[in-house]
Protein backbone atom coordinates (compact mmCIF):
# COMPACT_ATOMS: atom_id res chain seq x y z
CA UNK A 1 0.00 0.00 0.00
CA UNK A 2 1.22 3.58 -0.91
CA UNK A 3 0.64 6.67 0.62
CA UNK A 4 1.13 10.06 -0.88
CA UNK A 5 3.63 12.54 0.54
CA UNK A 6 0.78 15.71 0.45
CA UNK A 7 3.45 18.00 -0.31
CA UNK A 8 4.14 16.29 -3.79
CA UNK A 9 0.30 16.12 -4.47
CA UNK A 10 0.23 19.40 -6.21
CA UNK A 11 2.94 21.16 -8.32
CA UNK A 12 4.24 24.82 -7.68
CA UNK A 13 1.90 25.58 -11.04
CA UNK A 14 -0.99 24.28 -8.97
CA UNK A 15 -0.30 25.89 -5.39
CA UNK A 16 0.20 29.75 -7.27
CA UNK A 17 -3.18 28.99 -9.25
CA UNK A 18 -4.88 28.41 -6.09
CA UNK A 19 -3.08 31.21 -4.59
CA UNK A 20 -4.45 33.24 -7.03
CA UNK A 21 -8.15 32.30 -6.33
CA UNK A 22 -7.34 32.42 -2.62
CA UNK A 23 -6.50 35.79 -3.18
CA UNK A 24 -9.26 36.85 -5.81
CA UNK A 25 -11.85 35.68 -3.09
CA UNK A 26 -9.99 37.60 -0.14
CA UNK A 27 -10.33 40.74 -2.51
CA UNK A 28 -13.79 40.04 -2.97
CA UNK A 29 -15.07 40.12 0.30
CA UNK A 30 -13.25 43.24 1.70
CA UNK A 31 -9.95 44.57 0.23
CA UNK A 32 -9.39 46.19 3.73
CA UNK A 33 -9.23 43.18 5.32
CA UNK A 34 -6.13 41.76 4.27
CA UNK A 35 -3.61 41.94 6.21
CA UNK A 36 -0.78 43.24 4.28
CA UNK A 37 -2.22 46.31 3.11
CA UNK A 38 -0.77 49.01 4.57
CA UNK A 39 -0.90 53.10 4.97
CA UNK A 40 -3.91 54.83 4.53
CA UNK A 41 -4.20 58.00 2.57
CA UNK A 42 -6.88 60.47 2.80
CA UNK A 43 -6.27 62.23 -0.71
CA UNK A 44 -7.20 61.02 -4.47
CA UNK A 45 -3.63 59.98 -6.14
CA UNK A 46 -4.90 60.45 -9.76
CA UNK A 47 -7.57 63.63 -9.37
CA UNK A 48 -7.11 64.73 -13.04
CA UNK A 49 -6.83 61.38 -14.89
CA UNK A 50 -10.20 60.07 -16.76
CA UNK A 51 -12.05 57.19 -14.74
CA UNK A 52 -11.47 54.77 -17.42
CA UNK A 53 -7.65 55.11 -17.50
CA UNK A 54 -5.86 52.55 -16.25
CA UNK A 55 -8.52 50.65 -14.89
CA UNK A 56 -7.95 47.24 -13.24
CA UNK A 57 -9.99 44.09 -12.86
CA UNK A 58 -10.46 41.66 -10.22
CA UNK A 59 -8.47 39.19 -12.28
CA UNK A 60 -5.70 41.82 -12.44
CA UNK A 61 -5.28 43.17 -9.00
CA UNK A 62 -4.98 39.08 -8.46
CA UNK A 63 -2.42 38.35 -10.82
CA UNK A 64 -0.37 41.14 -9.90
CA UNK A 65 0.00 40.79 -6.16
CA UNK A 66 1.76 36.97 -7.49
CA UNK A 67 4.50 38.83 -8.74
CA UNK A 68 7.85 38.77 -6.38
CA UNK A 69 9.13 41.25 -5.37
CA UNK A 70 12.85 41.67 -7.64
CA UNK A 71 11.29 40.50 -10.62
CA UNK A 72 11.73 42.52 -13.92
CA UNK A 73 9.24 45.45 -14.69
CA UNK A 74 8.23 43.10 -17.72
CA UNK A 75 6.17 40.88 -15.63
CA UNK A 76 3.84 43.72 -14.33
CA UNK A 77 3.59 45.31 -18.09
CA UNK A 78 2.41 41.91 -19.22
CA UNK A 79 -0.49 41.72 -16.23
CA UNK A 80 -1.32 45.79 -16.58
CA UNK A 81 -1.08 48.61 -19.04
CA UNK A 82 -0.84 52.32 -19.20
CA UNK A 83 -1.40 53.71 -15.17
CA UNK A 84 -4.72 56.24 -13.99
CA UNK A 85 -1.40 58.58 -13.34
CA UNK A 86 2.63 58.43 -12.44
CA UNK A 87 3.64 60.16 -8.59
CA UNK A 88 6.58 62.57 -9.02
CA UNK A 89 9.81 60.53 -9.17
CA UNK A 90 11.00 60.29 -5.81
CA UNK A 91 14.66 59.10 -4.22
CA UNK A 92 13.86 57.08 -1.55
CA UNK A 93 17.28 55.63 -0.72
CA UNK A 94 20.93 57.44 -1.45
CA UNK A 95 21.62 56.60 -5.44
CA UNK A 96 18.57 55.16 -6.55
CA UNK A 97 15.21 56.76 -8.34
CA UNK A 98 12.04 55.50 -7.98
CA UNK A 99 9.50 55.52 -10.06
CA UNK A 100 5.41 54.94 -8.88
CA UNK A 101 2.76 54.24 -11.16
CA UNK A 102 -0.95 54.23 -9.67
CA UNK A 103 -3.94 52.26 -11.14
CA UNK A 104 -7.16 52.58 -10.24
CA UNK A 105 -10.08 49.63 -9.28
CA UNK A 106 -12.66 49.29 -11.07
CA UNK A 107 -14.94 47.01 -8.46
CA UNK A 108 -13.78 49.88 -5.47
CA UNK A 109 -13.96 52.86 -6.77
CA UNK A 110 -12.29 54.35 -3.59
CA UNK A 111 -9.21 52.88 -3.87
CA UNK A 112 -6.33 52.56 -5.82
CA UNK A 113 -2.99 50.59 -6.17
CA UNK A 114 0.07 52.09 -6.46
CA UNK A 115 3.31 50.21 -8.03
CA UNK A 116 6.98 51.12 -7.35
CA UNK A 117 10.03 50.32 -9.78
CA UNK A 118 13.77 50.68 -9.22
CA UNK A 119 15.31 50.67 -12.74
CA UNK A 120 14.37 48.08 -14.48
CA UNK A 121 13.15 46.10 -10.93
CA UNK A 122 9.68 45.73 -9.50
CA UNK A 123 9.67 46.71 -6.34
CA UNK A 124 6.27 46.06 -4.74
CA UNK A 125 2.89 47.52 -4.47
CA UNK A 126 0.96 49.07 -1.73
CA UNK A 127 -3.17 49.90 -1.72
CA UNK A 128 -4.08 53.08 -1.69
CA UNK A 129 -7.48 53.61 0.48
CA UNK A 130 -9.44 57.43 0.70
CA UNK B 1 -34.65 31.62 41.14
CA UNK B 2 -32.14 30.07 39.73
CA UNK B 3 -33.09 31.07 36.46
CA UNK B 4 -32.78 34.68 37.52
CA UNK B 5 -29.18 34.31 39.26
CA UNK B 6 -27.87 32.28 36.38
CA UNK B 7 -29.14 35.34 33.76
CA UNK B 8 -27.43 37.48 36.10
CA UNK B 9 -24.36 35.50 35.97
CA UNK B 10 -24.78 35.15 32.17
CA UNK B 11 -25.05 39.05 31.68
CA UNK B 12 -22.29 39.55 33.66
CA UNK B 13 -19.78 37.23 31.75
CA UNK B 14 -21.05 38.95 28.65
CA UNK B 15 -20.27 42.95 30.04
CA UNK B 16 -16.88 41.28 31.26
CA UNK B 17 -16.25 39.67 27.71
CA UNK B 18 -17.16 43.01 26.37
CA UNK B 19 -15.04 45.07 28.78
CA UNK B 20 -12.45 42.82 27.91
CA UNK B 21 -12.28 43.38 24.18
CA UNK B 22 -12.58 47.27 24.66
CA UNK B 23 -9.53 47.06 26.61
CA UNK B 24 -7.91 44.68 24.06
CA UNK B 25 -8.45 47.27 21.41
CA UNK B 26 -7.19 50.56 23.24
CA UNK B 27 -3.43 49.05 23.27
CA UNK B 28 -2.08 49.08 19.57
CA UNK B 29 -0.64 45.94 19.34
CA UNK B 30 3.30 46.42 18.37
CA UNK B 31 3.96 45.22 15.05
CA UNK B 32 6.98 42.35 14.39
CA UNK B 33 9.44 43.17 11.50
CA UNK B 34 12.00 40.70 10.39
CA UNK B 35 15.30 42.78 9.70
CA UNK B 36 16.87 41.14 6.56
CA UNK B 37 20.67 41.54 7.81
CA UNK B 38 21.11 39.53 10.79
CA UNK B 39 23.22 41.89 13.34
CA UNK B 40 23.66 40.69 16.89
CA UNK B 41 22.64 44.37 18.41
CA UNK B 42 19.39 46.06 17.43
CA UNK B 43 18.47 49.81 18.77
CA UNK B 44 16.03 48.54 21.92
CA UNK B 45 18.83 45.94 23.10
CA UNK B 46 20.81 45.93 26.70
CA UNK B 47 24.59 45.48 26.94
CA UNK B 48 26.43 45.21 29.86
CA UNK B 49 23.16 46.91 31.73
CA UNK B 50 23.58 49.77 29.37
CA UNK B 51 20.44 50.29 26.76
CA UNK B 52 21.43 49.93 23.24
CA UNK B 53 19.57 53.32 21.61
CA UNK B 54 21.49 52.79 18.08
CA UNK B 55 22.81 50.41 15.34
CA UNK B 56 24.54 49.42 12.53
CA UNK B 57 22.40 51.63 9.59
CA UNK B 58 20.87 53.86 11.59
CA UNK B 59 21.47 57.46 11.17
CA UNK B 60 21.98 59.87 14.07
CA UNK B 61 20.55 63.18 14.48
CA UNK B 62 20.64 65.19 17.22
CA UNK B 63 17.10 66.50 18.05
CA UNK B 64 17.89 68.40 21.51
CA UNK B 65 13.88 67.74 21.73
CA UNK B 66 12.41 68.65 19.04
CA UNK B 67 10.04 67.00 16.81
CA UNK B 68 10.36 64.45 14.03
CA UNK B 69 7.65 64.63 11.33
CA UNK B 70 5.31 62.64 9.10
CA UNK B 71 7.26 62.75 5.96
CA UNK B 72 3.77 61.92 4.01
CA UNK B 73 0.45 60.76 4.46
CA UNK B 74 1.00 57.33 6.32
CA UNK B 75 0.74 55.17 9.41
CA UNK B 76 3.11 55.53 12.27
CA UNK B 77 2.97 51.42 14.37
CA UNK B 78 5.34 50.75 17.26
CA UNK B 79 7.18 47.52 17.78
CA UNK B 80 8.51 46.07 21.08
CA UNK B 81 11.60 47.88 21.39
CA UNK B 82 9.62 50.82 21.18
CA UNK B 83 10.90 51.95 17.62
CA UNK B 84 8.35 53.64 15.29
CA UNK B 85 7.81 52.15 11.89
CA UNK B 86 6.25 54.89 9.20
CA UNK B 87 4.77 53.18 6.02
CA UNK B 88 3.39 55.57 3.47
CA UNK B 89 0.97 54.49 0.43
CA UNK B 90 2.90 56.62 -1.64
CA UNK B 91 5.70 54.69 -1.40
CA UNK B 92 5.42 51.13 -1.44
CA UNK B 93 8.24 48.59 -0.67
CA UNK B 94 9.35 51.09 2.00
CA UNK B 95 9.21 51.49 5.59
CA UNK B 96 10.91 54.38 7.87
CA UNK B 97 11.95 53.28 11.33
CA UNK B 98 12.50 56.07 14.33
CA UNK B 99 13.80 54.92 17.28
CA UNK B 100 14.25 57.55 20.14
CA UNK B 101 11.39 59.49 20.32
CA UNK B 102 9.04 59.85 23.63
CA UNK B 103 5.69 58.82 23.61
CA UNK B 104 5.00 58.94 19.75
CA UNK B 105 1.79 59.24 17.93
CA UNK B 106 0.43 56.16 16.35
CA UNK B 107 -2.26 55.30 13.98
CA UNK B 108 -2.86 57.66 10.94
CA UNK B 109 -1.15 60.67 10.31
CA UNK B 110 -0.98 63.40 7.56
CA UNK B 111 2.40 64.54 6.37
CA UNK B 112 3.45 67.06 8.86
CA UNK B 113 2.34 65.78 11.90
CA UNK B 114 4.44 65.19 14.87
CA UNK B 115 5.74 61.74 15.29
CA UNK B 116 7.10 62.41 18.24
CA UNK B 117 10.10 64.11 20.24
CA UNK B 118 13.27 62.92 22.10
CA UNK B 119 17.15 63.90 22.33
CA UNK B 120 18.84 61.60 19.90
CA UNK B 121 16.87 60.19 16.71
CA UNK B 122 17.83 57.68 15.05
CA UNK B 123 16.83 56.92 12.01
CA UNK B 124 16.89 54.39 9.39
CA UNK B 125 15.24 53.28 5.81
CA UNK B 126 14.09 49.41 5.40
CA UNK B 127 13.20 48.14 1.93
CA UNK B 128 11.11 45.09 1.35
CA UNK B 129 12.93 41.74 0.22
CA UNK B 130 11.06 39.46 -1.82
CA UNK B 131 11.62 36.87 1.36
CA UNK B 132 9.39 39.29 3.09
CA UNK B 133 12.38 40.71 5.28
CA UNK B 134 12.85 44.32 5.41
CA UNK B 135 16.54 45.69 4.48
CA UNK B 136 18.04 48.73 6.09
CA UNK B 137 19.33 50.94 2.88
CA UNK B 138 20.77 54.20 2.74
CA UNK B 139 17.94 56.72 3.28
CA UNK B 140 17.89 59.25 0.16
CA UNK B 141 18.30 62.81 2.31
CA UNK B 142 15.62 64.54 1.30
CA UNK B 143 13.42 61.87 2.87
CA UNK B 144 15.48 62.58 5.74
CA UNK B 145 14.99 66.56 5.43
CA UNK B 146 11.18 65.50 5.04
CA UNK B 147 10.99 63.98 8.44
CA UNK B 148 12.95 66.64 10.15
CA UNK B 149 10.50 69.72 8.92
CA UNK B 150 6.85 70.17 8.82
CA UNK B 151 6.77 71.03 5.07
Amino acid sequence: MTHLNPSRRFNRKQLLAGGAILLSLGLFVDLRGLPSLGAKAVAEPCPSAPPSQGQLSKQQVAKLLTVAEGDQKDKIREIVREPSCKLPNLQVRSGSMAEREVYTLGFETQTWIVVLYEGNQYAGYKFWFR
Amino acid sequence: MQGISSGFASAGLILLLISGCQSQTSEPTPIDIQLFQKWELQPGDTIAGYRVTGGLGDISIALKGSSAYAPFDGEAQIDQRGCVFFSTAEIPAYKFRLCGLNSPKLGTLRQGDPIGSGDTLQFAALRKQPDGKWAIVEPAKSILERTLKTS
